[in-house]
């Protein structure tokens, strides 16, 4: 039985993709390459049932219609875009990237920051020596992940962004990503950051949408950090219903590198985030934050992965879930520790608050360590706000109700920590406590 | 530091003391599974035909199973047509007393440091209570002790064998209530093709005066060691239990797929516990015990409470969880685990904690260590039920590695859906600090004696949950498995 409904999937998924060819036919060879490995091994994975231990708790499959025409890719660009209201986080800033449909938004964007090159995925793809090609995929799983495999197989637009090296870029750049398609589709955006020896830079990303139809979102960043270089990049989704959304993040760290990921999820019928790090070379840092603060039917889940491959790296992970109405929240963070990464300093933290009796909270915590030399150590912790701290609060006079939401919002801020621009960081501050419905 | 490596080596080099095998006459069943050879051992214990339906309809489900894959231990397909699945010695004649028993088997469990004379002592530890023992060897039960002493309170100790011939209402109630057949591959097997174990009932209010032991022995070749064990503690009742087990050294591997039950009524408790040292097979890999255990126990009373304690030394693979289902209000589980993993051994080992009754409380010890070219995981659920109110958990799971071939894994499953919960959660993967190794040779204590200190400190909040008899072994055991340091 199983077996005839992933027949069924993949048949019709071959059937869509053959509608593609003729787009992919430009592209360089060695992109198309990839590409076609890329489709084989979907091909053989299908989407995820709830019986693959990595997609135990998320239900992909709800987000995808397979009895109806469905869109790959939105190719057509009619849309008049500057009619089009955009909730920018920083309404003064000059970088922006956006993307909307899935497709790399030239009116929209800015095309000249100093110290970077930034490019659509698809120019990219069309020309012969770019410094994406021969990174494409390259440091994805895509053999063995099957929505990595149907983004590198399918997507065709995107943003391409190069950090020259040894360039400071003092403003954030801020990347909106917008879906606004009402035709059912499955959209399959590909970015790719190249962080250049000695770079520094910031990001703000916002997932947002205004589409009215079932539309599945199925992102993939592909990151490269040189030595030396550092990034630092905020994700915001704040997402209404309609929209199932899965955002694959691949990061490459080279020496003495430093990545910051702060992942912020307010809302979401489904969003699935993968974030997977490795390291390439020692003396590496790298911090990934996570605040997910759902209610509703809301249902978020974040796999993240800390590959330590070489010697003497530092991890650092810190993840909060707050969970009101029905909302479900997911977590499995895994920390793998190579037999070569001797004193690696990994650590995790997975604290969480269930606000209301439907909440449910699905968390594991995971490590695999093959060196003996390291410092390894996760903790995690379900449990009520400090009735101490409550007391003290109202015992000045502040109301319960406004007493437990100012002890909430303390306890999601102290994630925000890891965001280096304080402007962005206030601006999602104001997110969050309008969310509470508090005042700041 | 080179000393340190060749100390470590030296350390965790060790070899099997009770690898010998026993030349006794025996009576096997013809190699292989099929609805014959469950008829066969069915009617070798002269079981009753419910019984017998009971093994089929299991042997059916186990037929429409698939093999697990999920688990993060490494082994050749096992052929399940290549086992002997049933093996007892032929007894000369009816035993009536103790003096009657085969000298060779006497022999044997003398060799092996176990007692099954009445009067003595295990251990040799004086001034502590005498033990009740059922001793199994291959697919029988040997010889039960004390029970006539234990008759008296009314408490039943006996064979699995004998409880299906003499209890049937009992085993009936509870027998597949806790595990059903079709929980797992390794249960649904164990139902239709279970040997021996042992059968135990404490009555309502009676706390068991003495400890209640079974030791398992495999000896045979080429066969698998498929025991039963059914637990039950009525309203108010007390039982300590204990196991023990040993195997030949061989170079093929042997399969034991054991099912354990406990029940424990209102106001009951159980504590479980497991000193387990099958043959871990040679240096190389070659040989060991594939040690696959469904062990589950139901806090089915209010204010009942499971303990199980469990040292894990031997097997080339152990793959179990002792789970706990609180089902009672003001039910406690508790899991302290000292897994020990060497050469090529591997682990799999944990627990699952089912919070299902108001104010349950659980609390997981878990110690792991690894050493040679081992892998030792923890792997762990915490499910609080949308019901279960105030629930509390704590779980503690520590990694020790010794030297840098071996791995240390952890995979803790956390499911909340109460909010009145609190679930804490914490572990950590180190080696032995070099201050703290420092901080003993400061103090004139050489590196070998440190590191046994160390590791003997390590698993003392383990060990301390052990009754003493048992507690005296595992410490021994701990040392030959890091070879003659720990003491």
């Amino acid at each position: 039985m199983e077996l005839t409904a992933v027949n069924r999937e993949i048949e019709w998924f071959e059937k869509e993709f053959s509608k593609l060819s003729d787009l992919y036919n430009s592209q360089n060879p060695s992109i198309r390459a990839i590409k076609h490995e890329a489709f084989e091994a979907f091909s053989k994975l299908g989407f995820p049932s709830m019986k693959h231990e990595e997609w135990k708790y998320t239900h992909i499959k709800k987000g995808i219609d397979f009895n109806s025409e469905i869109n790959l890719n939105n190719t057509s660009q009619n849309t008049d875009y500057k009619k089009l209201k955009i909730d920018y986080l920083n309404k003064n800033l000059n970088n922006k990237i956006v993307i909307i449909d899935g497709n790399f938004i030239e009116e929209l964007s800015t095309l000249k920051i100093n110290g970077t090159e930034i490019q659509s995925t698809k120019s990219a793809f069309a020309s012969q020596n770019h410094f994406l090609t021969e990174q494409f995929g390259s440091f994805t799983n895509y053999k063995t992940d099957a929505l990595a495999a149907l983004n590198l197989a399918i997507c065709n637009d995107g943003f391409c962004i190069k950090i020259n090296k040894n360039s400071i870029i003092e403003d954030t750049i801020e990347i909106i990503e917008l879906i606004t398609n009402d035709a059912p589709s499955i959209l399959n955006p590909f970015h790719f950051l190249n962080i250049e020896e000695g770079a520094q830079v910031t990001f703000s990303h916002t997932l947002i949408n205004q589409n009215t139809n079932k539309t599945f979102y199925n992102s993939l960043f592909q990151f490269y950090q040189s030595a030396h270089s550092i990034c630092n990049f905020t994700s915001l989704q704040n997402l209404n219903k309609e929209l199932y959304s899965v955002e694959n993040k691949f990061v490459i760290q080279n020496s003495k590198s430093k990545f910051t990921n702060n992942q912020i999820a307010l809302s979401g019928t489904l969003i699935r985030n993968n974030l997977s790090v490795r390291h390439e070379g020692q003396f590496i840092e790298t911090f990934l934050n996570g605040l997910i603060c759902l209610n509703g039917t809301d249902h978020v889940d974040n796999h993240t992965l800390v590959d330590h491959a070489k010697p003497n790296c530092y991890s650092n992970e810190n993840y909060r879930n707050i969970l009101d109405g029905k909302a479900h929240g997911v977590f499995n963070g895994k920390i793998i520790v190579r037999p070569d990464a001797q004193k690696t300093n990994a650590f995790q933290s997975n604290k969480n608050i269930l606000v209301s009796d439907d909440a449910v909270l699905n968390v594991k915590p995971q490590l695999e360590i093959f060196a003996d030399d390291v410092k390894c150590s996760h903790g995690c912790t379900s449990a009520q706000l400090d009735e101490k701290q409550l007391f003290y609060l109202e015992s000045r006079g502040i109301k319960k109700e406004i007493a437990l939401l100012m002890l909430i919002f303390a306890f999601a801020d102290e994630t925000l920590n890891g965001i280096n621009d304080l402007e962005l960081k206030e601006a999602i501050e104001q997110k969050i406590a309008q969310k509470l419905g508090i005042e700041i | 530091m080179p000393d340190e490596t060749e100390l470590l080596e030296s350390i965790t080099s060790s070899d099997y003391k009770y690898g010998f095998v026993t030349d006794i006459e025996q009576e096997m069943a013809p190699i292989g599974l099929s609805e014959d050879i469950i008829r066969f051992i069915s009617a070798k214990k002269n079981e009753p035909e419910w019984m017998l339906e009971w093994r089929l309809k299991a042997y059916k489900v186990w037929l429409k199973m698939e093999e697990p894959s999920w688990q993060n231990v490494h082994y050749p397909k096992i052929n399940f047509q290549d086992i002997i699945y049933y093996a007892a010695h032929k007894p000369k004649k009816e035993i009536d007393s103790l003096d009657d028993l085969d000298p060779e088997i006497r022999k044997t469990f003398e060799k092996l440091g176990i007692s099954i004379d009445e009067q003595k002592r295990l251990g040799g530890v004086k001034g502590t209570p005498s033990i009740a023992m059922d001793v199994v060897m291959d697919s029988v039960s040997v010889k039960t002790t004390f029970q006539e002493v234990l008759k008296e309170k009314g408490i039943i100790f006996c064979a699995i064998s004998e409880a299906i011939r003499e209890y049937p209402e009992l085993v009936k109630q509870y027998m597949g209530s806790v595990v059903p057949t079709n929980d797992n591959y390794y249960a649904a097997l164990n139902s239709a093709v279970f040997s021996d174990g042992s059968f135990c009932f404490i009555p309502k209010g009676v706390r068991c005066p003495m400890e209640l032991s079974t030791y398992f022995r495999i000896n045979a070749a080429n066969t698998g060691q498929f025991e039963r064990t059914l637990l039950i503690a009525e309203e108010g009742s007390y039982v300590s239990y204990l196991e023990g087990c040993t195997a030949p050294m061989r170079d093929e591997n042997q399969l034991h797929a054991a099912v354990v039950e406990l029940i424990a009524l209102d106001n009951a408790e159980i504590k479980y516990s497991t000193v387990q040292n099958w043959y871990p097979g040679n240096k190389e890999g070659v040989g060991g015990i594939y040690n696959f255990v469904t062990k589950r126990g139901i806090c089915k009373g209010i204010s009942s409470k499971i303990s199980w304690t469990q040292v894990e030394t031997g097997s080339a693979i152990t793959w179990k969880y002792p789970s706990c289902i609180l089902a009672g209000d003001n039910s406690i589980g508790e899991f302290y685990s000292v897994a020990v993993t060497n050469n090529m051994q591997q682990a799999d080992t944990g627990t699952k904690m089912i919070h299902i009754g108001k104010n349950t409380k659980s609390r997981i010890v878990s110690k792991g260590i690894s050493a040679g070219k081992s892998h030792n995981s923890y792997r762990g659920l915490v499910k609080i039920y949308k019901k279960a109110d105030n629930a509390r958990n704590f779980s503690q799971c520590d990694s020790l590695l010794m030297g840098d071939k071996c791995g240390a894994h952890t995979f803790p499953y956390i499911e909340v859906s109460n909010k009145s919960a609190v679930v804490e959660h914490e572990a950590t993967t180190s080696k032995i600090g070099e201050d703290i190794l420092f901080y003993f040779q400061q103090r004139g204590i050489d590196q070998e004696t440190a590191v046994s200190m160390i590791v003997n400190g390590y698993c003392k909040e383990i060990l301390n949950k052990l009754p003493m008899e048992f507690a005296v072994e595992a410490q021994k055991l701990l040392a030959i498995s890091l070879e003659g340091s720990v003491g």
